[in-house]
């Protein structure tokens, strides 16, 4: 025996397993005619109940960092791949190499991808001797 | 007269007891593994993890190391520069870089973002992309995955696009008998490495079971899993009231089976596995606040949390024999934790930063055991 939808949730839930192919259309549905109020707002509202078994919504994406820092000259504002701080170093020598490496932060550091890829060369260990980093002017 | 007598004789036993009290700090050992890193001075530092002495230094013609990638009988490593352009072979047990290439040519420079060796050591798999220089403007490639002879250095087939259509961001690896190749994205994708055919696919980014959201794991290599399993953390969501979760997952990749649990809510920690799969150690970092977390995987529970003063962008893994955590990674020192007490042992400080840690556990030349990529 099919069921008909009495009020607006039921009536959503019966419009959601109708787009999952559970339920005929409620139109193939025997019963009284709905009552006055129980379509109202069928579409806006369209989709709001999850099944538990049913397909799940996409989860948003993080946000793309390009190269995993700033590209921007903004001293100071780097942000790690969640999109926060947590993840930056402290002391800040021990990120120099990493932001060099791959993920340039042009303003900062010179790239190591195209312009200055031996500019760790004369220091090898950066919070031991960066003053014998090179000055790159572009 | 008496209280100096009294210090001279403290300060005697002191001393006496100084020798001991070093010795004894110094024989703490972490097993009987290699640490192999890669190094800001265009090398591959072999660590003796016994004593966490850099035993060899392989200097690499390619520049600053990156990815690295063992063979499976440990005696050759296979390298990619921070740069992206080229793959470099290094003989462990001569110690020496032996060959190396690179797909860029002229004004194309092509990058290579992930690798993945056959087990048999004849070819490469190379996830890369081609940057051509014109003179208005860079042309990009499509992304694509190469397969490279390592003898003649040329590319001898592209695995189809066809095949899983998420593998730009996906991790590769082989099967042991090099016969299957895997894809880990959001689904798991096994390909044959014939002609690189779709056999079989796991939609792991399904939920697994009625009720339960999308699980998100890594499948990082552990060195102390098993072959084809994987231990991590996993999160998801609730899709009935939204709450992020996060438990331990064991997945078989052989028989397509996950058994997992949760622990509780979804919190900023890592996961590394301790060897004999009993216990796991995590890092719970934010902003001047850091613990180590201590999992017990038999009792599916979390056993302890210890606040410690860390610092940003640690990363940890566990010795050998499981007595000790190493703490690396950004910077150029090694920081040995005990894994019980959590109280810092020792510091090592290197002569170089550090872009890759690989610990193998066992003697690294002859043990024939897991890599890491």
């Amino acid at each position: 025996m099919a069921l008909k939808p009495i009020n607006r949730k039921a009536d959503r839930m019966v419009t959601y397993l109708e787009h999952q192919g559970a339920v005929p259309p409620a139109e193939q549905m025997a019963g009284p005619v709905d009552p006055a109020g129980a379509n109202a707002g069928v579409d806006e509202n369209a989709e709001d109940v999850v099944a538990l078994g049913g397909r799940l919504p996409e989860i948003p994406e993080i946000p793309h960092i390009p190269l995993g820092c700033s590209l921007v000259f903004a001293p100071g504002w780097e942000v790690d791949e969640a999109g926060g701080t947590a993840g930056l170093c402290q002391p800040v020598e021990r990120d120099l190499f990493d932001c060099h490496l791959a993920c340039f932060w042009p303003a900062h550091v010179p790239d190591q991808l195209n312009h200055s890829p031996d500019w760790t060369g004369k220091c090898a260990a950066a919070q031991n001797d960066w003053r014998k980093l090179e000055m790159i002017f572009p | 007269m008496a209280d100096m007598s009294d210090k001279m004789s403290y300060l005697a036993v002191l001393i006496a007891l100084l020798p001991a009290a070093l010795a004894a700090q110094q024989v703490r050992s972490g097993g009987n593994g290699t640490i192999y890193m890669g190094a800001y001075n265009e090398a591959v530092y072999v660590i003796d993890e016994a004593t966490l002495e850099v035993t060899e230094r392989i200097p690499v013609t390619t520049g600053i190391p990156n990815l690295m990638q063992l063979s499976p009988d440990n005696r050759t490593m296979y390298v990619r520069d921070a740069a992206m352009e080229h793959i470099e072979v290094v003989d462990l047990v001569e110690g020496r870089s032996i060959d190396s290439f690179t797909l860029s040519e002229g004004n194309t420079r092509v990058r290579i973002r992930s690798m993945a060796v056959d087990p048999g050591g004849e070819y490469v798999l190379l996830g890369a992309r081609s940057y051509t220089k014109l003179l208005d403007r860079f042309e990009i490639g499509e992304f694509s995955i190469l397969r490279v002879d390592l003898d003649s250095h040329e590319v001898t087939d592209t695995v189809p696009t066809s095949v899983g259509e998420q593998r730009q961001g996906a991790n590769l690896m082989f099967s042991p008998d090099g016969d299957l190749l895997y894809f880990f994205g959001r689904d798991i994708i096994a390909v044959e490495t014939g002609n690189f055919t779709e056999v079989d696919r796991w939609e792991l980014s399904q939920p697994l079971e009625e009720g339960l959201g999308r699980m998100n794991m890594s499948f990082q290599r552990s060195p102390y899993d098993e072959e084809g399993i994987f231990t991590n953390l996993f999160r998801m969501t609730d899709p009935v009231q939204g709450r992020q979760m996060m438990g331990i997952a064991r997945v078989n990749l052989a028989e397509q089976d996950v058994d997992f649990y949760t622990l509780g809510p979804s919190e900023r920690v890592s996961f590394a596995l301790a060897p004999g799969g009993r216990k796991g150690y995590g890092l719970r970092s934010e902003i001047g606040f850091y613990e180590f977390w201590t999992f017990d995987l038999e009792g599916r529970r979390v056993e302890s949390r210890v606040e410690f003063p860390g610092r940003p962008r640690m990363s940890l893994v566990p010795s050998s024999n499981g007595e000790l955590l190493y703490i690396y990674n950004a910077g150029n020192t090694i920081d040995v934790y005990d894994a019980d007490t959590h109280e810092l042992l020792r510091t090592v400080w290197l002569d170089a930063d550090m872009t890759r840690f690989l610990l193998v556990p066992g003697d690294a030349a002859t043990n024939g055991g897991g890599s890491q990529g």
